[in-house]
């Protein structure tokens, strides 16, 4: 089921995320919202996408991913023409101050510690976009 | 001599044609055993894809259809649907729990409380705990009592998640009685509880431990509502003259910070014990102020050279200090030792 969504085109947004429940259960909230999902398996696509591919309206990363952390993807992220003014949400089980601020100083917009609420997320996605 | 050459020869047809044919059997076994793992393998996957599709939906719809669950695939859909749990929470949690049950994983679940296989029992333990379903809690207390750390944390985990304001005080004295129970685990267990519900029944217990359990329950007081936690530090303090469940007492009330804290921390500037002014010292580097400024002074010309040194950085870490007021201080000090070890202490705050 799609619900309604306020945004003219169809929102595009990009998850990096290496846990495939996870995963799979953010694309599903995100398609359910209309918006148009991409899923990056791990750092390293995530970098590939970035890489080639049109910049997306929102990216969403998981921390700790392997072969590029989430901070290291948001780094490069920050450095290609295009991207620098994507939102860039963190999602992460590691919740410290030192984390958080650590993600904020390499460019992520916000960052949201797991556990999370479905709905949180969605509200927090569609501010980003909105903002964006 | 031609018919042994003849037997030799016959025997050792026989001898290839029984190894081609043991051959033969151990390939089809292989093939077989191939062919039924590829076969659990899509089964599995099928399995996977169906359920992640089921929870997703779960998360944000309130699921009504019945879908069973086969004893064979209970451990596998548990395990799944405990991750879920795990990375998220608020309302979906009630939609999930309602899944398990439509499912049958409850009862699956208190089957295999049961079951010969520690991994099966845990799982089942964790799923229950999860569920929060009150009447299972008469299943989980006698597992919280066995002799095995995993599966006897598991269900006192899962009591506290259960009804956490009634097992907290089960749980408590059991704390104390387990040193097989990894104590960040035990940590994780009472911070998820929550404060107002873990410092009353805390408190008391570290008020009331024997000496040994003390510093241990002290430990776990920093899961504590801040009142409680106080109230417990300090009469433990007044009533024991044990170095360890000082020193520890002294560390908990330095991370509290609290104004009361500080006041019972100046107390132990002045104790016998070294090691125990040493940790006044670092408490009071950590929550101390202007008024700490005299006794601070007066520690720098200490015996110890650790006491020395920690006072001077308790001096530098002061929030009315800086490297200016530090070089005044140190240049009036009329003790050698004071003098160098403020001049120690200001050359690593200039270089920082």
């Amino acid at each position: 089921m799609t619900h309604q969504t306020p945004f003219s085109n169809p929102v595009r947004v990009m998850v990096a995320e290496d846990d495939p429940d996870m995963s799979h259960v953010l694309e599903f909230l995100l398609s359910r919202e209309g918006f148009s999902v991409r899923l990056a398996k791990d750092g390293r696509d995530a970098l590939r996408a970035i890489a080639v591919e049109d910049p997306f309206d929102l990216v969403i990363l998981d921390v700790m991913m392997p072969f590029a952390s989430g901070i290291q993807v948001v780094r490069a992220l920050r450095q290609q023409a295009g991207w620098r003014d994507v939102p860039v949400m963190m999602v992460s089980g590691k919740g410290s101050e030192s984390d958080i601020v650590a993600a904020i100083e390499a460019g992520a917009s916000d960052y949201l510690t797991k556990p999370f609420r479905p709905r949180e997320l969605v509200a927090r996605v569609r501010a980003q976009i909105t903002r964006g | 001599m031609l018919g042994l050459q003849s037997f030799t020869v016959v025997l050792a047809l026989w001898a290839s044609v029984g190894v081609f044919i043991l051959t033969l059997l151990l390939f089809a076994v292989i093939v077989g055993i191939r062919l039924s793992q590829s076969r659990q393998r899509r089964r599995s996957e099928e399995l996977t894809r169906r359920w992640r599709s089921l929870l997703s939906r779960a998360v944000v719809e309130e699921p009504t259809a019945s879908i069973k669950v086969s004893r064979r695939d209970a451990p596998e859909i548990m395990s799944m649907w405990g991750y879920y749990h795990e990375f998220l929470r608020g309302d979906c949690k009630a939609n999930l729990n309602r899944l398990a049950h439509l499912a049958g994983l409850d009862l699956h679940a208190k089957r295999g409380l049961r079951s010969d296989s520690i991994r099966h029992r845990l799982l089942s333990i964790h799923v229950l705990g999860n569920l929060r379903d009150r009447e299972t809690r008469g299943l989980l207390r006698p597992i919280s009592r066995t002799s095995n750390p995993y599966l006897s944390l598991a269900a006192a985990h899962a009591l506290m998640r259960i009804s956490p304001r009634e097992s907290i005080n089960d749980l408590i004295p059991m704390i104390a009685r387990r040193p097989d129970w990894p104590p960040a685990k035990v940590m994780a267990i009472l911070q998820e509880a929550g404060p107002e519900v873990v410092g009353p029944a805390l408190a008391e217990a570290a008020i009331r431990a024997d000496v040994a359990y003390q510093p241990l329950l002290l430990v776990f007081l920093g899961t504590a509502d801040e009142p409680s936690a106080l109230r417990a530090i300090k009469e433990v303090l007044i009533a024991t003259d044990d170095q360890q469940v000082i020193i520890t007492g002294l560390y908990q009330l330095a991370r509290m910070a609290h104004p009361d804290g500080l006041r019972i921390v100046r107390i132990y500037l002045e104790h016998p014990n070294w090691l125990i002014q040493l940790h006044a010292v670092q408490g009071i580097g950590r929550m101390g102020n202007e008024a700490d400024v005299e006794d601070l002074t007066r520690m720098l010309r200490h015996r110890k050279y650790w006491i020395r040194l920690r006072a001077a950085e308790a001096l530098a870490k002061l929030p009315t200090m800086d490297t200016q007021r530090l070089a005044a201080l140190r240049d009036v000090q009329t003790d050698r030792y004071a003098r160098d070890i403020l001049h120690e202490v200001l050359g690593a705050e200039v270089a920082a």
